[in-house]
């Protein structure tokens, strides 16, 4: 859709790209310039502004550039002002219904901005085209005008070799908040940047960071490209050879990341995460929300660290102690031949540990999902953790920040790390690929930092397992609770898709940790018919109607 | 309180209990139902997006032919650009007729 043209006024560019130029050296900017210069796309206008670059060199570059394209500005600041005046020049002589923001020393693949603007046409269109599909999704999943687009990327070495490329998510509005993960050639539709206010002085170094986490407040549809469009340049100095070249950058980034967090009303503080661009948001405990955590157990015994336990009975326990929220209840579902003794042991916990403590007795044969959603239905409280009884709680505030994401409008499920007892990982989210389901990172050892640090951050992920998870009652009973034609597994994947299709966020936490003695309890065997279930239910669902990419999250 | 207010109270207690009992029974239900709808309504979904997909296919598969014959028809451009640019510049001799051969069908 691009700009209608008015007879004679001068024609508008769909794209505008901008780029800020400070002293680059001179052999890597001739390759961002090729780059530019070789796109298949050919509607854009190039706005390059050079900020005073000490050589003279770079002016006479731009303006040669200027002389041979037509579709090439430059603009020469009198003052260096810094990439923030800079951007904010270019951006306020672009014309075109979007603007990209390009580095002096990325390169561009030669279809870069081919492909984004198949993207932006293309999200309206595809749907469009197939009516079937059309009657089906509810309006509020109807696709929407696309204000910002992000795609892949990779590094580049002096030499021009290409290596380590990321694989991003779609689009993860809780991994924004730790990681400025969409990069920095984005194309963002210029009525939106300009409504924000552009880029801002004050996040100097961090300011598309800033800039994308205003626009995307706003932004009716972000997309992810999958490909990588861009290679980002390994240069001296530069914080893709150096992580730690610039600190201001990572300070403004966590002031970023703050601002952001106090304009839509989350209460939280930002810190800095492991390493260099990366940071955590410590959300303040919710401890006011009353909660019922479900546990559905037989009352199986199991040896854990070379000492014999009741599992349900250590997981209530632990969870109590490691959680400061008063208002909690435990609803345990127990079989109705669970050893006696399993049940006076939660009995005197809840006298001697003043634990409030529901217990429902429940009739084999074993169906897990049942026993969750009578658990959820003798339940007092409106949120609801639904916990398996061979856990124990690790981090301190266990429920405390299960619960706190879900105050956000649009988050409708949270989930916590789950460690093996030897701390390798049990659970970091479920992918979900048209009927392959996975345990993301599973025995992954615990000092994995995941792609680009995915296991050190919080993400929106496909799906959560079971084995932990926090939601909200009126979201379980507008879902219809756990499907009970999923006795043993993938309940907790259906609901967490079942979650997604109300168009609500999965959450997994990486703060937030558990062990998980999976198997200790129960044989781990998958069963064909659930299997067969689960791609009969969803199928294609992710790829067709939401759009999902092939890069696994 | 005398025995048989004792056994009221405890009656009482029982009755309670069951009604609680029954209507956990009945939201059970209710929660099953819903949930019954639902899973029909994402098989019938889960058919149609069976369809989607190849529809899609069968449009990508579409959009790629009529790429390639794009592309055919530019090299086949390309060539015919590049031909006469070399039939312009040049006045060929056939027998005793000298004549440029774009003239005929092949001029613009």
């Amino acid at each position: 859709m691009s700009a209608e043209a008015t007879p004679g006024a001068p024609r508008v560019p769909r794209i505008s790209v901008l780029t800020a130029v400070y002293d680059p050296p001179l052999d890597a900017f001739d390759d961002t310039a090729a780059s530019m210069l070789a796109q298949g796309f050919t509607d854009w206008e190039w706005l390059l502004v050079d900020d005073r670059s000490p050589h003279p060199e770079v002016r006479e570059r731009l303006r040669a550039l200027a002389a041979a394209d037509p579709r090439v500005t430059v603009h020469e600041r009198e003052t260096n002002g810094g990439i923030v005046a800079a951007s904010n020049d270019a951006l306020s002589r672009a014309r075109g219904e979007f603007v990209a923001l390009l580095d002096h020393d990325d390169v561009l693949t030669p279809d870069a901005l081919q492909v984004m603007v198949d993207a932006i046409d293309d999200v309206v269109a595809e749907v469009d085209d197939v009516s079937d599909v059309k009657d089906a999704v509810p309006p509020e999943r109807a696709p929407r005008e696309v204000d910002y687009l992000y795609s892949d990327q990779d590094l580049m070495r002096r030499g021009g070799q290409t290596f380590d490329a990321f694989r991003k998510p779609d689009w993860s509005p809780e991994r924004l908040r730790h990681h400025m993960y969409t990069g920095h050639f984005s194309v963002l539709r210029r009525s939106l940047v300009l409504e924000v206010g552009g880029f801002r002085a004050a996040y100097d170094g961090s300011q598309d960071h800033d800039l994308v986490l205003r626009v995307t407040e706003r932004a009716r549809a972000v997309v992810h490209v999958p490909r990588v469009l861009y290679h980002w340049r390994q240069v001296e100095g530069s914080a893709a050879d150096d992580p730690h070249a610039k600190p201001y950058a990572w300070n403004a980034g966590v002031r970023a990341v703050q601002d952001h967090l106090d304009r839509v009303g989350i209460p939280a503080r930002v810190e800095k995460g492991e390493r260099p661009g990366r940071y955590v948001v410590h959300r303040e405990p919710d401890l006011t929300t009353p909660v019922s955590v479900v546990i559905p157990t037989r009352g199986s015994r199991g040896l854990i660290w070379g000492s014999e336990r009741i599992m349900v009975v250590e997981a209530v326990r632990s969870v109590r102690a490691r959680s400061r929220h008063e208002q909690v209840e435990f609803v345990v579902v127990y079989d109705t031949d669970t050893p006696a003794a399993v049940l006076d042991a939660l009995r005197a916990l809840a006298d001697s540990d003043r634990v409030d403590l529901t217990l429902v007795p429940y009739e084999p044969p074993f169906n897990f999902s049942e026993k969750c959603n009578l658990g959820a239905l003798h339940a007092r409280h409106d949120t609801l953790v639904f916990l398996n009884d061979d856990v124990e709680a690790e981090s301190e505030g266990v429920l405390e920040q299960l619960i706190a994401p879900l105050r956000e409008p649009g988050v409708g499920m949270t989930g916590p790390k789950l460690f093996f007892e030897d701390l390798h990982i049990q659970h970091a989210g479920v992918s979900y690929g048209s009927g392959t389901i996975a345990h993301m990172y599973h025995h992954a050892g615990p000092h994995n930092y995941g792609h680009h640090g995915e296991l050190f951050m919080n993400r929106e992920v496909t799906a959560l397992t079971g084995a932990c998870v926090a939601v909200r009652r009126s979201v379980f009973e507008e879902v219809g609770g756990f499907s009970e034609a999923f006795p043993m597994n993938y309940n907790d994947v259906d609901f967490s898709l079942k979650v997604g299709r109300l168009g609500l966020r999965r959450v997994w936490l990486a703060g937030c940790t558990l062990f998980h003695f999976e198997s200790v309890t129960r044989s781990n065997v998958v069963h064909d018919e659930e299997k067969k279930r689960i791609v009969r239910r969803w199928g294609n669902y992710l790829v067709v109607r939401e759009r999902y990419s092939s890069n696994v999250r | 309180m005398d025995a048989s207010d004792d056994e009221l109270q405890h009656r009482l207690a029982e009755l309670e209990a069951r009604l609680a009992g029954t209507e956990i029974e009945r939201a059970h239900e209710r929660l099953r139902h819903r949930e019954y709808a639902l899973g029909l309504m994402l098989e019938n979904e889960a058919l149609k997006d069976k369809n989607v997909l190849l529809a899609r296919r069968v449009k990508r598969n579409k959009l790629l032919l009529l790429d390639e014959r794009r592309a055919a028809k530019r090299r086949e451009a390309g060539l015919r650009e590049s031909l006469e640019q070399v039939y312009a510049s040049r006045t060929w001799k056939i027998g005793r007729v000298v004549a440029t051969p774009l003239r005929g069908r092949n001029r613009p």
